[in-house]
C-alpha cells in the first residue's frame, strides 16, 4: 500500500518532483477510468492534462483521512472533467428517451470476461449509455442523481442503463460489433 | 441480487490500470503549472523564532507565572486584610472603601463607632489614621444584618490566629498592627569584600610580573661572559647610584651574603634576605642570568550575584533563601608557572531576618544565617615559561572542588523606590567554615570578611 501523505505534504509544498511522482503513481489507473467515459485519445489527454491540473492546483484545500481517500479525490475529480468534457464536446450524447421500457432485471455476468474486455465494450458504448452506465455502475449513483447531473429524466436514465447492459452484452458475447454498429444497434433499439 | 452484477463489475474494476498511458501528458501538465499561479503552493510564513525558542519562551514564562501566583497564593493567607476587603465589600458601599476595610479587620463594622474611638486611644500609632477615618464613617446606608455578620463571621474565621478580634459587647478595639510583611524576591550584587587581615602586620604576598626589577636581566646576553661570581652587578646605593626604592636582596643565604651591617645601622637596606621585609616582595634568589625563583599568590575579591526569595514568618520574621552564585578567581605563580585559577560556586542561603525598626518608606533589618555552596565549575589557565623564552599554555578542569560553607550576618537599610519595589543595602560579616583546601581561594585563606552588597526587593502582593 502506498502512502500517500508523504508525497501529498511535498505536492503541498509545491515540490515538482513530489508532483510528478504522484503523477506517475495514479496516471494509469486515471486514465483507465477516463477511458471509460471518453474514447478517443486525444480527447483522454486532454480530460486528463485538465485533471491533473486541477489536483494540483487544488491539492492545498485536500485534507487526507485515510488512504485511499486521495485515489478516490483524484478518481472525482476525473470523473468530473469528463462529464464536463462531455457535457461541453458532445451535446447530442444524452438523448432523453421518453419510452417506458421495464427496467431490465437480467445481471450482466462478466465474471467469465476480463477486465479489459468488460472496458472494451464500455468504450464501444454510445455516449449517452456509456454516461448513464459509468455513473450508475462505478460512481454509484441513483438514477435520480444521474438524472440530475445530466440533465434527463430518471426514467430514461434507468432506460439508457438497460440498453447499455443489453449491449455491453452482446459486445462481450459477439465480440464483433464496433462502435459504429453499436450506434446502429442504438437506433434500431430507439425505433 | 439485483445489485450484484454491478458489485461484481465494480470489484473486477478494483485497481484496474491501463497499460497504455498519453504520450507527453506529464510535459503537458508542467506547462500548465508554470503558466498557472502558485495556487496549490502554501507558502509557510517565516516564523521570527524558531519552534524550539519559541517553545522555550513559553515555557519559561508560564513557569514564571506560575511561580508567581504559587507564590502568591501560598501567602495570600497571611493577608487577612484581603480577605476582610473581600468580604467587607459584599456588606455595603460604604465599606469598600480603603479605611474601612481596615476597619472591619478590627472588627468595627460590629461596633458602635463611639465606643471605637474611646477605647483605640491605647492602641499602635499605626492605627491612629484609622481612627480618623473611621469616625467620619457612618453606615448610613449600612448593609443588613445579616450580611454585617456573615461578614464578621468570615473576618472571624481568617483572623483566628493572628488578630485579637472583639467581641460584640466589647469596647475592646482589636490591636491592629504595624503593616504585615510581604513575601519578596530580591536580586543583589555584592562585591566590595574587605578582608579581615588587612590588620595583620605579617607578609603579605603581592602579584608581580616575572623579572620586574629592571637590573636583573630577562634572559643571559651571549656577549657578556659568564662571570664566576654568580652575584649580579647590582649598584651599591650607597654610592648614590643606586637604583630608587632600594634595592633587594637576591640571596639567600651563604657565603655570598653581602656584608653584614658595620655601623650603617641606618641603612635599612643592608639586610638579610632571610628577613624579609614588610612590604616588599619576597623574591627567592636563584643566580644570575636566570629567571629569578618567584612564588606569588593572589586571591581576587569574589563577586556575589544573587536571587533571594524572603517568606515571612510573622510580622517581623521572615525566612530568606535563594540562589547565589559567585566566582574566585586566584593567580599563582612559581618558578616559570603562572597559573590562574577560576571557581564558580552556587550557593543557597539558608537565613532568618527580622526588621528592627521602619517607617513608611524605609526599613532597618538584620539577618543571619550560613550559605552552603556547591562548586560548579573550575578550571586553571596554566602557562609555562619553556628554555628558550616561549610559552606553553595548558587548561586544565578542576575536579573534587570542595562543598563551601559559610555562616553569615548582616544589618540592612531598605527604602522604597516605587509602590512594590524597594533598594537595600546589606553589608555582612561572614565567616568562611573551612572546608578543605584541596584549592586555595580567597575564601580558604580569609575566613573572615566583610561583604557589602546592594540589591533591589519587589514585594509580592498588595
Amino acid at each position: 500500500m502506498i502512502d500517500y501523505r508523504l508525497i501529498i505534504d511535498q505536492v503541498k509544498s509545491g515540490n515538482r518532483r513530489a508532483m510528478q511522482q504522484l503523477y506517475s503513481l495514479t496516471i494509469r489507473y486515471l486514465t483507465a477510468v477516463c477511458q471509460r467515459y471518453i474514447v478517443g485519445e486525444d480527447d483522454v489527454k486532454d480530460v486528463l492534462q485538465e485533471s491533473y491540473v486541477k489536483i494540483f492546483m487544488n491539492i492545498g484545500t485536500f485534507q487526507q483521512r485515510e488512504e485511499a481517500t486521495v485515489l478516490s479525490w483524484m478518481t472525482r475529480i476525473v470523473v468530473n472533467e469528463s462529464l464536463m468534457f462531455i457535457r461541453q464536446k458532445e451535446h447530442y450524447a444524452f438523448i432523453d428517451i421518453n419510452d417506458e421500457l421495464p427496467d431490465c432485471e437480467e445481471e450482466l455476468e462478466v465474471e467469465e470476461f476480463s477486465a479489459d474486455d468488460i472496458l472494451k465494450a464500455i468504450m464501444q458504448l454510445p455516449t449517452g449509455y456509456r454516461t448513464v452506465f459509468n455513473l450508475y455502475v462505478f460512481e454509484d449513483k441513483s438514477h435520480r442523481e444521474i438524472a440530475q447531473i445530466l440533465g434527463i429524466g430518471e426514467s430514461s436514465s434507468a432506460s439508457q442503463l438497460n440498453r447499455a447492459k443489453k449491449m455491453i452484452r452482446s459486445i462481450l458475447y459477439n465480440n464483433k460489433i464496433s462502435y459504429a454498429d453499436g450506434r446502429e444497434m442504438e437506433r434500431k433499439l430507439a425505433e | 441480487m439485483a445489485e450484484k452484477w454491478k458489485e461484481n463489475l465494480r470489484s473486477k474494476f478494483d485497481g484496474y490500470e491501463s497499460a497504455d498511458i498519453p504520450d507527453g501528458l506529464w510535459i503537458g501538465i508542467e506547462s500548465r503549472l508554470d503558466a498557472a499561479e502558485p495556487v496549490a503552493q502554501s507558502t509557510k510564513p517565516k516564523r521570527a523564532f524558531s519552534l524550539v525558542w519559541s517553545r522555550s519562551a513559553v515555557a519559561v514564562i508560564l513557569l514564571m507565572v506560575a511561580l508567581n501566583c504559587g507564590m502568591m497564593r501560598c501567602f495570600y493567607t497571611y493577608f487577612e486584610g484581603e480577605t476582610d476587603a473581600k468580604n467587607v465589600s459584599l456588606a455595603s458601599d460604604n465599606l469598600l472603601n480603603v479605611e474601612v476595610r481596615r476597619a472591619s479587620r478590627a472588627r468595627v463594622a460590629e461596633i458602635g463607632r463611639a465606643e471605637i474611638i474611646s477605647n483605640t486611644a491605647e492602641d499602635e500609632d499605626s492605627v491612629s489614621a484609622e481612627k480618623t477615618e473611621v469616625k467620619s464613617v457612618t453606615v448610613s446606608s449600612a448593609p443588613s444584618q445579616e450580611k454585617k455578620d456573615s461578614v464578621v463571621e468570615n473576618n472571624v474565621r481568617s483572623e483566628k490566629k493572628k488578630v485579637w478580634y472583639v467581641s460584640k459587647n466589647s469596647a475592646n478595639i482589636s490591636k491592629t498592627k504595624k503593616a504585615k510583611q510581604k513575601p519578596s524576591v530580591s536580586m543583589f550584587v555584592s562585591g566590595i569584600t574587605v578582608d579581615t587581615d588587612f590588620l595583620d602586620s605579617g607578609d603579605y604576598y603581592a602579584t608581580a610580573p616575572c623579572n620586574s626589577n629592571p637590573d636583573i636581566p630577562d634572559k643571559p646576553n651571549p656577549d657578556i661572559p659568564k662571570p664566576d661570581n654568580p652575584i649580579p652587578d647590582i649598584p651599591n646605593p650607597d654610592d648614590g647610584s643606586g637604583y630608587p626604592g632600594g634595592w633587594v636582596d637576591l640571596f639567600d643565604g651563604g657565603e655570598d651574603d653581602p656584608p653584614s651591617d658595620d655601623g650603617d645601622s641606618e641603612n635599612s637596606d643592608t639586610r638579610s634576605a632571610r628577613t624579609p621585609i614588610p612590604g616588599k616582595p619576597k623574591i627567592d634568589g636563584s643566580g644570575y642570568g636566570n629567571t629569578v625563583e618567584k612564588e606569588y599568590e593572589e586571591h581576587s575579591r569574589p563577586i556575589y550575584f544573587g536571587l533571594e526569595v524572603a517568606f515571612p514568618l510573622d510580622d517581623k520574621w521572615s525566612f530568606q533563601t535563594g540562589l547565589v552564585y559567585s566566582e574566585l578567581c586566584s593567580t599563582f605563580d612559581k618558578g616559570a608557572v603562572h597559573t590562574d585559577q577560576t571557581i564558580s560556586y552556587l550557593n543557597v542561603p539558608l537565613k532568618v531576618g527580622v526588621n528592627l525598626a521602619g517607617g513608611k518608606k524605609w526599613d532597618i533589618y538584620a539577618s543571619g544565617g550560613m550559605m552552603l555552596g556547591v562548586g560548579v565549575s573550575g578550571k586553571a589557565e596554566i602557562q609555562k615559561r619553556l628554555p628558550n623564552y616561549s610559552f606553553e599554555r595548558t587548561t586544565q578542569r578542576l575536579d573534587g572542588i570542595p562543598v563551601a560553607a559559610s555562616l553569615v550576618a548582616s544589618p540592612g537599610f531598605e527604602f522604597r523606590l516605587f509602590r512594590s519595589l524597594n533598594a537595600y543595602v546589606e553589608p555582612s560579616l561572614m565567616y568562611n567554615i573551612p572546608t578543605g583546601r584541596k584549592y586555595r581561594t580567597f575564601n580558604t585563606e580569609n575566613p573572615f570578611v566583610l561583604n557589602f552588597g546592594l540589591g533591589l526587593r519587589y514585594k509580592i502582593g498588595k
